[in-house]
Order: C-alpha cells, then sequence, then structure tokens
C-alpha cells in the first residue's frame, strides 16, 4: 500500500474509532445519572466529546488523501439517494456537526442536559449509520473476500473494540488531568471510572473474541470461495502471514493488559491513576491491531475477472 | 572512514562509560534515575559505531554476516534505550498540566506509523534496511528530541535558580541533543516509503504516494542538501563526520553538565549550610530575648512577692503589679477588678494605661461580659480572630479607645472567684497562649497580696486586742490591787483614827504612800510604753535613746545607750515592732525585779554570710536570778516567741548577785531587696 491507499484505513479506523467511543460515553452517562449531579455529568463527557470531534476531524482531513481532486470532494455528496459513498459521506459530515454542536453545547456545564442527551444519542445513530454504510460500500460482488456479511460483522466488532479501548484510554488520562488541576473533583469521578473499567473490559475481550471468529470465518469462505478468494487467502496467508500472526497478537496482548488492570483495579491492587499507562498501552496495542487488520483487509483483495 | 567510525563509537563508548561511572559515585544528582539508561545507550551505540567500522574494512563474511546480525540487534535496542532516557530526562521536572493529553492527542498518529513501519518489513529489501530506518525514525529521532527538550528544560530551571554556568551547558546538551536527532534520527538509507523517500542517504527519490522511484531529481533542492554525496561536496567531510562531530558534542556536553551537579550539590550544602547559621542565629537572637523576657517577669514577680513579704501596703502591690505587667505585655491598658462586698457587681479597683496608673476610687462597675463570663466560669480567656467587635467594647476603662484584643485571668481566692484582671491593646495583634500564662501567674501573686492585706488586717485588729487585754491586765494587777490595797488602808485608817491610835495611824500612812508610789511608776511606765512609737520621724534608735533617757528619769536607774549602727537598720516593719516590745519587756524586768542601779544597751549590725543581722543587748548589775525563777519564765518565753516570729533569736543568761543580760538577733532585709522596693521596672 502506498500513501494514497493508507488514507482509507486512517478514514475508516477512526470514524469507527469516534462512533465507538461516543457510544461507549453515553452509556457511562446514562449509568451514573442517577449517582451524580449533571454538571458532574458533562464535567466527565465534555473532554471526550472534544477528542472525538477532533478524531472526526482528522478522519475527514485524512480521507482526503485519497483523492485525485480533494477540492471537488464535495461533490461525492450528491448521489446519496443512489450510492452508499455518498451516503457514507453525508452522514460522515453530519456526524461531525452534530458532535461539533454538542461539544459547544457543553461549554455551559450547567444547562441542556436534556438537549445534551438527545443530541448525544442522535450523534451515536449517525455515527452507527456511518459505519454501516462505511462497510455496505465494501459489498462489491467484483471483491469476493469483501462480499460478505461477515464484513459488516467485522466493521462493527472493530467500532466497538475500538470504541471501549480509546474511551478508557481517554477517560483514564482526564482523570490525571483533574487529578493535577482539580483533585477535589476525583472523589466523584474516580468511581465512574472504576465502574465503568470492569464492564469496558468485558465488553471488549467479548469483540476480541467476535472479531477473531469472524476472521476465521472470513478465512474459511475464501478457502472454500472460487479462484479470486483463494488467491486473497493465498496472499493473507504467504504474504501476509507475519502481519496476520503480529494483528492477533497485538488484539490478545491490549485486551488481555486491559483485563488483567480492570482485574487488579477491581481487587485494589491497583488505583485507577496507576492505570494510565497500562490502560494506554493496552489502547495502543488494540489500535496497532485493529490498523493492520485494516491493512490487511484492503491488501489481501483480489478483483474477481481481472 | 575508519577512523571516523571509530572515533563515533568512542564518542558514544565514553559517554557511556562517563554516565556509569557518575552512576556509581554521584549522591543524590537530578538526573541520577536516568543514568543507567544513557550508560547503556552509550555502551549499545557505541558498539554499533565499532560494528559499522569493522563492517567498512576486509572482515570475513562470516563474521560481516555475524555484525549485521549483532548490528539489527543493537540498533532498535540502543534506540529504545536512547528513548527512555529522553522520556525520563523531559519528565525529571514536572510537565504542565496540559500535557497529561499530548499522549492521547499523539496515540492515533503513533498507532499508524507503528502499523505503517510494521507494514515495510514484508518488502524484498534486506531487512537491515527497514531496521536501520524505523529505529531511527521511531527510536532515535523523538529519543534524542526528548533528551534535547529535556536538557532545554533543565537549563532554563538552573537560570532561574541562578546557576547561570551550569544552565549554559545544559543548553549546549540540549542543542547538541537536537543536533544529534536531526543527523542521526532523519537521515536515513534510502527507502520506497515514508520520510526516506525523500530524506536519504543515496539522493534516491520516490514518489511516496504512489511508491514508485520518481524520475525527476532536483540537484538544489532542499532534500539534496541531506545526502551524502552533497554533504561531501559541500563541508569537504562526509556525513559520518559530522555524526561524529555530533557525538562528541554530545558527549563533551553531557559529561560536563554532570559534573556540574556536583558543584550544584557544592553550592546547595553551601547555601543550607548559610541558611543553618542564620537559623541557628536567629534561634539564639530569640532565646536571649526570651531569656531577657523570663528574667523581667521574674524581677517583676520577685519584687511583688518581696512587696507582700514585708506586708506592704496592697494598693501600692497592685499599682505596682499593673503598671509592670502592662509593659510586659504591651497592652494598652490592664486593670483589676474585684467583687464588691454584697455580691452583687464587678467594681474597678485599679488600672494601668499610657501614663496613668492609679487606684479608683469611685465605684465603677464592670459590664463586659467576656470579662463576667471569665469570673462566672474561672477560667482565663484570650480574644481570637472573629471576635465580634461588640465583645470587646468597654474593657479598657478611663480611655476611650477601642480594643481590637484582650485577655482576661479570673482572681481566685479558695477557689472562689473573687474578680478578675484584664489586659487589652489596640493593634489586632492577639494575645498567645504564654501571655496568658504570665498573666495568670501575676493574677495569683494579686490574689496572694490582697490576702496577704487582709491578713495583716486581721493582725492589726489582733494586736490592739492584745494590747487592751495587756493594759487591762496590766491595771488589773497593778492600779486595781493598789486601789483596793488603798480603799482597806482607807477603812483601817478610819478605825484607827476613831481609836485614836496615832502610832499606829502614821505607820499605815507611811505604807499606803509606798504602795502609791509603785503604782505611780507602773502607771507612767505603761504612759511611756504606749506613747513610744515606731512612726515617728526620728528613726528607731532616736525613739529607743528617747525611752530609755524617759526610763531613767523615772525609775531612777542610770542608763547607757551605745548606737553602734552606722547605717540604717533595714529591718522589716514587723521585725521592728517586736525588737521595741522585746526592749520594752526586758526594762519593765529590771524595774520590777533587778534592783539594779545600772542597765546598758547595745545595739549593732553584724555581717554574715546568710546576710545581715541587728544585735542589741540589755545588760543590768542587778540582782540576777536563777534559770528556774517561774516570776520572770513568762515574760521571758513572749520575748523569745516575739524573736522567732521574725526570723530572729533571743539569749538571756543571769547569774544571782551578778546580773542579768538579754541579747537578741534578728535578722536584715537583703541588699538586693531593699533596692529592688526602690525600683520600679521601666
Amino acid at each position: 500500500m502506498n500513501l494514497r491507499e493508507w488514507a482509507l484505513p486512517v478514514y475508516t479506523i477512526l470514524m469507527q474509532l469516534a462512533s465507538g467511543a461516543m457510544l461507549f460515553l453515553w452509556v457511562v452517562r446514562s449509568i451514573n445519572f442517577k449517582h451524580n449531579s449533571k454538571e458532574e455529568i458533562e464535567e466527565m463527557s465534555s473532554n471526550p466529546v472534544f477528542v472525538i470531534l477532533l478524531t472526526i476531524g482528522v478522519a475527514m482531513a485524512g480521507s482526503h488523501f485519497h483523492l485525485s481532486k480533494p477540492y471537488f470532494s464535495f461533490l461525492a455528496m450528491l448521489n446519496v439517494n443512489s450510492s452508499w459513498l455518498s451516503r457514507e459521506i453525508v452522514l460522515t459530515v453530519l456526524f461531525f456537526f452534530s458532535v461539533g454542536i454538542l461539544s459547544f453545547l457543553q461549554t455551559d456545564k450547567s444547562k441542556g442536559y436534556r438537549l445534551n442527551t438527545t443530541l448525544g444519542w442522535l450523534s451515536i445513530g449517525l455515527g452507527l449509520a456511518n459505519v454501516y454504510c462505511m462497510s455496505v460500500v465494501y459489498l462489491l460482488p467484483t471483491q469476493e473476500a469483501w462480499d460478505t456479511p461477515f464484513t459488516i460483522i467485522s466493521f462493527y466488532g472493530s467500532t466497538l473494540l475500538l470504541g471501549i479501548s480509546a474511551l478508557a484510554a481517554l477517560l483514564v488520562l482526564d482523570l490525571k488531568f483533574v487529578e493535577i488541576r482539580e483533585p477535589l473533583k476525583l472523589i466523584n469521578r474516580t468511581p465512574i471510572i472504576q465502574r465503568a473499567l470492569s464492564w469496558f473490559s468485558v465488553v471488549a475481550v467479548a469483540m476480541a473474541g467476535l472479531i477473531i471468529i469472524t476472521n476465521f470465518y472470513q478465512i474459511s469462505l475464501l478457502y472454500h470461495g472460487s479462484e479470486p478468494a483463494k488467491t486473497s487467502l493465498q496472499l493473507l496467508l504467504e504474504i501476509y502471514w507475519v502481519l496476520l500472526a503480529m494483528r492477533f497478537v497485538l488484539l490478545f496482548a491490549g485486551v488481555g493488559w486491559l483485563a488483567i488492570s480492570a482485574y487488579l483495579l477491581r481487587k485494589e491492587r491497583k488505583t485507577v491513576n496507576e492505570l494510565v499507562i497500562p490502560v494506554y498501552v493496552s489502547c495502543l496495542l488494540v489500535l496497532i491491531g485493529e490498523i493492520l487488520g485494516r491493512f490487511l483487509f484492503y491488501a489481501s483483495h483480489v478483483r474477481l475477472g481481472m | 572512514m575508519m577512523i571516523i567510525d571509530f572515533f563515533y563509537g568512542l564518542a558514544f563508548g565514553g559517554l557511556g562509560l562517563a554516565a556509569y561511572l557518575q552512576y556509581r559515585q554521584a549522591g543524590e544528582l537530578p538526573l541520577k534515575k536516568q543514568l543507567p539508561w544513557l550508560a547503556a545507550f552509550g555502551f549499545a551505540y557505541g558498539t554499533t559505531g565499532w560494528i559499522e567500522m569493522f563492517l567498512v574494512s576486509d572482515v570475513s563474511t562470516e563474521l560481516s554476516e555475524a555484525l549485521m546480525v549483532l548490528r539489527i540487534i543493537l540498533q532498535p535496542l540502543s534506540g529504545l534505550l536512547l528513548l527512555i532516557f529522553g522520556w525520563g530526562t523531559l519528565t525529571q521536572m514536572p510537565l504542565p498540566s496540559w500535557a497529561i493529553f499530548i499522549p492521547g492527542i499523539l496515540i492515533v498518529p503513533i498507532a499508524f506509523v507503528i502499523t505503517y513501519a510494521l507494514t515495510t518489513f514484508i518488502t524484498p529489501s534486506p531487512i537491515g534496511i527497514p531496521v536501520d530506518i524505523w529505529s531511527r525514525y521511531l527510536m532515535y529521532l523523538p529519543g534524542s528530541i526528548l533528551a534535547g527538550i529535556g536538557f532545554l528544560r533543565q537549563w532554563h530551571a538552573q537560570r532561574e535558580h541562578g546557576y547561570r554556568d551550569v544552565g549554559n551547558l545544559m543548553l549546549g546538551a540540549g542543542i547538541a541533543f537536537l543536533f544529534e536527532a536531526f543527523v542521526v534520527g532523519l537521515v536515513v538509507p534510502a527507502a520506497p516509503y515514508g520520510p526516506a523517500s525523500y530524506y536519504n542517504y543515496d539522493r534516491s527519490i520516490y514518489n511516496a504516494f504512489l511508491g514508485e522511484q520518481s524520475g525527476v531529481f532536483k540537484p538544489y533542492g532542499l532534500t539534496s542538501w541531506l545526502d551524502y554525496a552533497r554533504v561531501l561536496e559541500t563541508t569537504g567531510v562526509p556525513i559520518q563526520f559530522w555524526r561524529m562531530l555530533s557525538a562528541i558534542s554530545v558527549t563533551f556536553f553531557v559529561v560536563r553538565a554532570l559534573g556540574v551537579f556536583d558543584r550544584i550539590k557544592k553550592r546547595q550544602v553551601q547555601a543550607l549550610q548559610e541558611e543553618r547559621d542564620r537559623a541557628q542565629k536567629m534561634a539564639f537572637e530569640a532565646e536571649i530575648a526570651a531569656r531577657q523576657t523570663a528574667e523581667n517577669w521574674t524581677e517583676v514577680l520577685v519584687n511583688v512577692s518581696q512587696r507582700i513579704t514585708e506586708f506592704a501596703n496592697v494598693d501600692s502591690i497592685l499599682l505596682y503589679i499593673v503598671e509592670n505587667a502592662r509593659k510586659l505585655l504591651q497592652s494598652d491598658f490592664i486593670a483589676i477588678a474585684l467583687i464588691n462586698d454584697d455580691y452583687a457587681c464587678l467594681e474597678l479597683k485599679c488600672f494601668s494605661k499610657d501614663g496613668m496608673t492609679e487606684m479608683v476610687d469611685n465605684s465603677m462597675i464592670v459590664e463586659n461580659p467576656l470579662i463576667l463570663n471569665v469570673l462566672l466560669t474561672s477560667r482565663p480567656y484570650r480574644s481570637q480572630e472573629n471576635e465580634s467587635p461588640e465583645s470587646l467594647e468597654n474593657v479598657c476603662f478611663c480611655n476611650g479607645q477601642s480594643a481590637n484584643a484582650v485577655a482576661v485571668v479570673p482572681l481566685c481566692l479558695e477557689n472562689n472567684p473573687i474578680g478578675a484582671l484584664w489586659i487589652a491593646r489596640e493593634e489586632k495583634e492577639l494575645y498567645s497562649e504564654t501571655d496568658l500564662i504570665w498573666l495568670a501567674c501575676l493574677a495569683d501573686q494579686v490574689v496572694i497580696a490582697i490576702q496577704h492585706g487582709l491578713m495583716a488586717s486581721r493582725l492589726q485588729s489582733l494586736s490592739v486586742i492584745e494590747e487592751r487585754a495587756r493594759i487591762a491586765r496590766e491595771m488589773h494587777d497593778g492600779l486595781a490591787q493598789v486601789l483596793g490595797y488603798l480603799n482597806l488602808q482607807v477603812q483601817t485608817l478610819t478605825a484607827l483614827l476613831e481609836q485614836n491610835k496615832l502610832k499606829a495611824l502614821q505607820s499605815e500612812l507611811r505604807q499606803m504612800r509606798e504602795a502609791i508610789q509603785v503604782a505611780h511608776a507602773d502607771v507612767r511606765e505603761n504612759i511611756l510604753s504606749l506613747r513610744t512609737t515606731l512612726a515617728n520621724e526620728k528613726g528607731l534608735a532616736s525613739s529607743i535613746k528617747e525611752y530609755l533617757e524617759e526610763f531613767g528619769i523615772q525609775t531612777g536607774v542610770e542608763t547607757q545607750f551605745v548606737n553602734g549602727l552606722e547605717e540604717e537598720l533595714n529591718l522589716s516593719s514587723l521585725a521592728e515592732v517586736q525588737l521595741v516590745c522585746i526592749l520594752q519587756e526586758a526594762l519593765t524586768n529590771v524595774r520590777k525585779h533587778a534592783n539594779a542601779k545600772k542597765v546598758e544597751i547595745l545595739l549593732t549590725k553584724e555581717k554574715e554570710n546568710e546576710g545581715d543581722y541587728i544585735r542589741f543587748k540589755v545588760w543590768d548589775d542587778g540582782i540576777g536570778f536563777a534559770s528556774c525563777d517561774s516570776k520572770r519564765s513568762f515574760g521571758l518565753q513572749t520575748m523569745r516567741e516575739r524573736a522567732h516570729s521574725v526570723g530572729g533569736k533571743l539569749i538571756v543568761q543571769s547569774t544571782p548577785g551578778k546580773g542579768t543580760r538579754v541579747e537578741c538577733r534578728l535578722p536584715c532585709l537583703q541588699q538586693e531587696n531593699i533596692r529592688k522596693q526602690t525600683i520600679v521596672y521601666p
């Protein structure tokens, strides 16, 4: 893959990460609604929302490197009635603006809690719809390696896994920031993150399992598929096998590290503050694993009829 | 080339050795925790340099392959060590709070770059090339930049601490690391990926987007300055030379900077020593001041005790206390108030303010709630910062100024409150717990003074009663007996006159005259005793002399008074009273029992180790008496008791036919105490 082709993994990975992180952030928000005040909930979610907005922005900017004429990228939205790609682009823009407005509204943390909550769920809907459009784009009859429902499943699996890993890292980094700037706020913030990390790790392990199973099913489909599918499988197992193995190792390591950290936290052998580096490294490993997976996704396809 | 590679490796090896030695000997260097990483990096990267040296020389193929493998291992390893050192150096001082988000922001680019790097390993090029490239990009470059920024932060910090010379070395080390980042971390072998497509040794230009070699070559473009040939052509030396120079400069500055930490430590030790000396001096001065304060307080308390012991006037003691306490406690106002006789209210007794210390004659009732509360609870109190202004009103009587700090202690007699002592100041400086303790000590002295005053008054009343009893006894024993006798004699005379027995009548009349003469002498002596007071202006010695002369006239006994005093008697008031009483009793004994022709009195002062004494002797040439003579024993016993009551001693020596000698010794006041009585603390 040359640099132009790298624009696609950048876009898809970052959009999935943003959608997943937004989803889980709003779940955390809903769970803690009864335990904490509205201001505390807004305080906890405002920095992550802003980072998610930046991520979407970077994804959108990165996607332009894939285009020959980036200045006319807006024209791609014109075929929204007929093209999944146009719908993907429209939903990306809408997702960006909805999260942008949400981030702006969160500057005043004492007002508009209900509006923010509603807008957040709307953004999540847009983000998840965008992931669906993104995956459907690849369901091409000419690309047998991609044209399976497992593409949609693996895209959503990546969305959830990336989202939860990134959100875990974001929350602990934000907590560290709060510790330095306003240590008194730790009293209410720490229990939220302690509770969240426990089920984050469970969801992350489940998603990693789902992704691995999906990958093996895809390999099985390729094995039993036509000639181009077998060629794809050959590429995967002969040229890219090191990267494939590395992807699984990184995924296991990242998720495992997060699970162990959450376990140690639950057993009170570690504090949330001591988990900054483990959670960060876990997120980095999962991210590298998923980017590698996306690289293999693009690199191993063989066009039918060539 | 071999020489350059040798020195390149030597420079980094030297850096490793210097860091290791510093780590071994250094105590608490700021960078001590990072030194093992720097040492390990220096050794590993120095070895890489020497491997390059061997690779360019004629070595066997087997050795060359082994060295290549070793280089592939050592390059990322040394890069990792440099990265750890760089991170440690950067975070040696606390980072700003926003820096916590930098890893969060960089996580996505880092993940993509690492993934991108991983994918390049599956290209057909030899593995040594991506290892070399990505070791430099991912480790040397960020490691050197972090170390460079870390040293620049140290430069800034040292400048702020005033260590400019140290700061300059840090600046040098920082710049050297940043230069190292450029020449070692950025210039890599040519490869069709990433920045290596443009910035490489070999002038090979790739289109990184398409992954193809570009046909366009720009000989004067920016990128062309970074290849081997251009550097050689422009500077005359290959890029390895500049790398070596960079390595030597890094080693030089880092080694010098590490050495300078010792100097910093010495300076810090010196600064600490100076600080300690200053603290010691301040502590010494504080100790002297505290001692001086304690001495002043002790002096005042001793003076008060002395005055109390001497039965000085209670009012004068109270005035002395308030005046000195106000000065010692640096107050604007101090007062004593006592509960009145009806136990109805608290009345101001005396006060002291600037330039005025006096007793209060008119009834002034104290109604301040703080003072009354102290009286009720019998617990000392000092005002706090949050004291309401209303509660501090009417604290300073006769002053009109408002108080901002007040301390009150109760005056308790046998656990019952009898009044209060309080101080106040206009400044907002609150009274300390120590002030309250000193004030409580003074309150005790005030109570003792009042107690002694009451006791003295009671004693005076008892003395009057005793004196009346004595006069009554004298009249009963003397005048009343004589008058009774005369009554009987008059009846006898009447009967003799009726019987016309003139001879017997004359005899009885003669006896009556003698009895009247004795009674007259007794009455005169009593009158003389009652007239003799100590408070006359002439002093005790003159009073004794006058009394003795009068005694001689009345009794016909020759008297002689020898005054051996060259200075004041310096006896306490009570001792003076006892001295006169003992003298009177002795002379009465002479008149009544001694049948003496002459009596001598000697008054002298003697100095002994324990202090001065007044000694007086009463000697007569009378008939004397045996020690068992009961007639005199009661009077002598009284004289002894009087002497003992003021710490003195009485000796009586008498032999029948050889007169009697009464010797009394009474202690004088200490000179120091006499001086203190006259000095009021300024």
